[in-house]
């Protein structure tokens, strides 16, 4: 587990480059990106449960459909409770909160971990996955909303209105912040590293 | 449905609806570039074929039997998705492999089939249907361009915290700030 853990914090590129869709397009609010990340958690979570319980009775050739309809069914149910608490946020989503249910990320998680591991094995990858991409979604749209649309949980930044660049809140913006986020945590892993090395 | 119309929206499908730069889906997938120009071609024309036949099955479920449940779309969808790449790469099995060696399977169950079958129950039954190739081509197109954008990024001129996948991300920002002109 613990070595899991450590590789998914090294090298956090593969697991982006997987999630690289549903990061950027929900990344424009921060409100979206907050019930995004609530989404991927809960579904990595239940689908890690129950998949950890099922392996065992799975068949091998019919793991990527079976793996794929536990992981639809609990977007399903996360879509229709969201539809019921938060509709507003779901309307931002669209279609990106649907396709979860085929994001690589989760059936990576699923099949790599969940079905060859226990549950607490699998929760607790499920739990550091999905709390990385939340905090990805939530630094880019803090970026994002503040400098794209002047403003902060849907409510305006008076000082910002005159200076806001409105190519953030877009496709393009989407793509330039989460490279600079990247690069940022690389610049800042390889800090630490030249630390401890001097220390 | 005229000709230019058709034409208009294949040519959508290219630029101003181009579903894994401007919409996000299907991103990641495109973005998993290691693999040649040949094999991204295959790969994208085996998913455009999949997008097109996922839609000639999902539009008339959704219209017929799906109007008084809807909370079922997902669900519904996904098993038809499943089912079609399925029965896809059973059939042409030999091919796929003979070109490329990567799951296909695991490859076209992605975001863009799946949000394309959603988009797509907005529409009429033959807008669809072109809608769905014009999206698969636009697919095609930006896979090949990433697998091409792979081999030809020099690493070494690329300062450390930008290599690999930061320099594709801004790489892949470009191409949208032009396709965003149409």
């Amino acid at each position: 587990m613990s070595n899991k853990i450590y590789m998914l914090r090294k090298t956090p590129s593969p697991l982006l480059v997987l999630a690289a869709g549903f990061v950027m397009a929900s990344s424009s609010d921060v409100r979206a990106a907050l019930a995004m990340g609530i989404a991927v958690i809960v579904t990595l979570l239940l689908s890690s449960i129950v998949i950890s319980a099922l392996h065992n009775i799975i068949p091998t050739n019919a793991r990527l459909p079976i793996y794929v309809l536990i992981i639809t069914g609990f977007v399903t149910l996360i879509d229709m409770l969201m539809q019921a608490w938060c509709p507003v946020v779901v309307e931002m989503l669209g279609v990106h909160l649907a396709c979860l249910s085929v994001s690589a990320v989760i059936f990576r998680d699923a099949d790599e971990v969940a079905g060859c591991h226990g549950e607490f094995e699998s929760i607790a990858v499920s739990l550091v996955t999905g709390g990385f991409l939340t905090a990805i979604m939530l630094v880019c749209a803090l970026i994002r909303e503040f400098f794209g649309n002047a403003s902060i949980w849907g409510i305006n930044v008076g000082f910002m209105s005159n200076y806001k660049i409105s190519a953030l809140a877009g496709a393009f913006g989407g793509y330039l912040v989460l490279a600079l986020v990247l690069a940022g945590i690389r610049k800042l892993g390889a800090y630490i590293n030249s630390r401890k090395e001097n220390a | 449905m005229t000709l230019e119309i058709i034409l208009g929206i294949i040519l959508a499908g290219l630029l101003s609806n181009n579903y894994p730069l401007l919409h996000f889906l299907g991103t990641g997938a495109v973005l998993e570039n290691e693999r040649s120009n040949k094999r991204s071609l295959v790969l994208g024309l085996g998913t455009t074929l999949v997008m097109l036949i996922a839609t000639l099955i999902t539009w008339p479920i959704n219209t017929y039997l799906l109007a008084k449940a809807s909370y079922l779309q997902t669900l519904v969808f996904v098993c038809v998705v499943l089912v079609v790449v399925e029965v896809f790469h059973l059939i042409e099995h030999n091919v796929i492999e003979k070109f490329c060696k990567v799951d296909f399977t695991k490859f076209a169950i992605n975001g863009a089939v799946l949000g394309l079958c959603i988009h797509n129950t907005h529409l009429g039954f033959v807008e669809a249907l072109v809608t769905s190739i014009g999206v698969g081509f636009g697919f095609t197109v930006v896979l090949a361009v990433f697998s091409a954008l792979e081999h030809r990024v020099d690493d070494d001129a690329v300062p450390y915290s930008f290599r690999g996948l930061p320099i594709h991300l801004l790489t892949a920002g470009m191409i949208v700030l032009a396709l965003l002109c149409f």
